[in-house]
């Protein structure tokens, strides 16, 4: 499929962060690709963790020879150029295996001219692998989609990161927002560190905004109706690890004032190592297991949540350096 | 006058509760709090859950005997007091204490007392004659208060544990703070040989044991009254710390065992804790990514 100029192609944007590295979400990314092409919809997986880049080892794809770096590099002018085939019918990957540019590194316009470009491929889902951090290229690509995940495993590190990759997601949200609101110049101080206003978290800022009513308050009730990211909790090992699921969107209400929706579990289980080095993805290698099963009662929570953030798509031109 | 604070409530067990659902209610908020504090780890304060462990195990330790639940459950309906209350319900005798020579209390006390040095940092025991601290008594026992009986019971399961006659915890409770009162003065020498030869009292897993063994307290003895298993009791007094789920438990079970002891809670769990932080870092440094 060559790329068009069609804009409005694409149902949706998946988009899998986390903030730690090792979770599993090249696992997850690339098997929920697998799950929505399997039922017929297409489907491009964006690898954008270039300097770890590893969905086509994933996908058993060999190296592939061109990929995000080369298009920003504009040794490839058009982005379809990158797209390959798999194995898996209306699967293809954009990779980032070649890496030169990190995508925490990317230069504003180079930024700009890769998101233009993602968004007019003509497919049903991309679903992009965002790799571990949170720097604000990675967190502008999180809040590029539609349904944004965080895959967290049942440790204090992992889950710090991600509360933290949340915080710095909401925040990063607000600034981009704040001036179609008038806000600009008020947020960007409550976003300071030891600001005067004594916010000391998205809760204090939550309820600030609030109190002080009119413009404000519409201001941050959208941003909160809009931003509710999908949580999995990946290598569970006991039935205390999937509570952990409930509890933690429990815990970010009450300390941050932020939603999380509990999307689904996956066991940590020997099977999908043994899948893993026969470069086989497990809903492919194993699609009667448990680990399978759980990983399309995740899809089927996604496609079915009507909880959407409101990706930044209108305001990419807005897009803060 | 004040309310009564009701330990049924905070355990969410009914006032009827046999023990045995009573300390599955401790082990289950246990698991709670370690879910909680997962959960909100890097967003909730510290304190928070160091308060709520600390009531959960004053709870608990309140309900396992059979004595201090009575005094509960009377506070609770308000009911003038009869019997004398120590300032430390739970572990009070109800029984005169009288006073004995060391060399004339119970048999546990009669084996020569060594005051072995600590290794603080890798938790064994070493001794050094010239220091030592001897206290003078019978040649004829054994030092060691783990009798080969004593071990296979150290491993014996919860279930029994919790089956015990009320009657058997009632009378381990009398006899653990009868213990605890006979060897102040002991534990006071204890305290100043620490602090001659290390210059400060540092509460490890092995200073632990020294003051247990001192008192003449088995591990079986503290399991009954606890009803903490032997081997997360002896996994205290190794630092062996994999043995835990999690911090949480760590915490619940220390709080007990320092209760049974009669140790100061806030002291020891501050140092104590600082060695599974230390623990706990040196593992994560290992299997960083």
């Amino acid at each position: 499929m060559n790329d068009t100029s069609n804009s409005n192609s694409i149902k949706e944007i998946w988009a899998i962060g986390g903030g730690k590295g090792g979770v599993g979400k090249s696992f997850v990314a690339g098997n929920l690709g697998i799950l929505l092409a399997q039922r017929g919809f297409r489907v491009i997986l964006a690898d954008l963790d270039l300097g770890g880049a590893n969905l086509h080892t994933w996908l058993g794809v060999n190296t592939p020879e061109q990929g995000v770096s080369e298009f920003v590099d504009r040794q490839v002018e058009q982005i379809h150029e990158l797209l390959i085939p798999t194995s898996i019918p209306h699967l293809r990957l954009i990779s980032g295996a070649r890496d030169g540019i990190e995508i925490a590194n990317l230069k504003h316009t180079q930024k700009m001219r890769f998101l233009m470009a993602l968004k007019r491929l003509d497919t049903d889902f991309i679903v992009m692998d965002l790799g571990a951090g949170t720097a604000y290229n990675t967190i502008d690509f999180f809040l590029l989609a539609e349904k944004q995940l965080m895959v967290v495993i049942p440790e204090p590190t992992s889950i710090e990161n991600a509360y933290r990759f949340l915080k710095n997601s909401f925040y990063r949200k607000l600034r981009h927002t704040s001036s179609s609101f008038g806000l600009r110049t008020v947020i960007e101080q409550m976003l300071k560190n030891n600001n005067s206003f004594g916010i000391r978290s998205p809760r204090d800022l939550i309820e600030y905004l609030r109190q002080m009513g009119g413009n404000a308050s519409t201001f941050i009730e959208d941003q909160l109706e809009h931003f509710q990211p999908n949580l999995i909790i990946n290598q569970t090992r006991s039935e205390s690890d999937i509570r952990i699921g409930r509890a933690m969107e429990k815990a970010c209400l009450k300390y941050f004032g932020l939603t999380l929706n509990f999307s689904g579990y996956v066991e940590q289980h020997e099977g999908v190592r043994e899948s893993v080095l026969r470069r086989k993805p497990v809903t492919l290698d194993k699609p009667d297991s448990l680990m399978s099963q759980q990983l399309k009662t995740i899809s089927e929570n996604l496609l079915r949540s009507s909880n959407l953030s409101t990706p930044l798509t209108p305001v990419y031109s807005r897009l803060i350096p | 006058m004040e309310t009564a604070e009701n330990y049924y409530e905070l355990l969410e067990v009914e006032a009827s509760a046999s023990f045995e659902e009573v300390q599955k209610a401790y082990e289950k908020k246990l698991e709670e709090v370690h879910e909680e504090s997962l959960a909100a780890y890097s967003l909730c304060p510290v304190e928070e859950n160091e308060d709520l462990l600390r009531k959960l195990s004053e709870a608990f330790m309140q309900l396992a005997d059979p004595e201090a639940r009575r005094t509960h459950d009377l506070k609770l309906e308000s009911k003038p007091i009869q019997e004398e209350i120590s300032s430390k319900p739970y572990l009070a005798p109800t029984t005169p204490v009288v006073k004995t020579k060391i060399e004339s209390s119970s048999p546990s006390n009669e084996g020569k007392v060594v005051f072995l040095r600590p290794q603080l940092k890798t938790g064994g025991f070493s001794t050094s004659t010239g220091e030592a601290f001897q206290a003078k008594v019978s040649d004829t026992q054994k030092p060691n208060p783990i009798t080969k009986l004593n071990r296979q019971n150290v491993s014996a399961s919860l279930e029994e544990i919790t089956h015990q006659s009320a009657k058997l915890r009632q009378d381990a409770f009398q006899n653990l703070a009868g213990k605890n009162k006979q060897t102040d003065a002991k534990l006071q020498e204890y305290y100043q040989f620490l602090e001659a030869n290390e210059g400060v009292v540092r509460y490890s897993g092995s200073v632990l044991h020294q003051i247990r063994e001192l008192k003449g307290i088995t591990i079986m003895e503290l399991a009954t009254v606890t009803c903490v298993r032997g081997t997360y009791l002896e996994s205290i007094e190794k630092e062996n710390f994999k043995i835990f789920p999690s911090a949480v438990y760590l915490k619940g079970y220390l709080h007990c065992y320092l209760k049974a002891l009669d140790l100061p809670l806030d002291q020891v769990c501050e140092q104590y804790m600082k060695l599974f932080d230390d623990w706990q870092e040196e593992g994560s440094e290992n299997n960083s990514f």
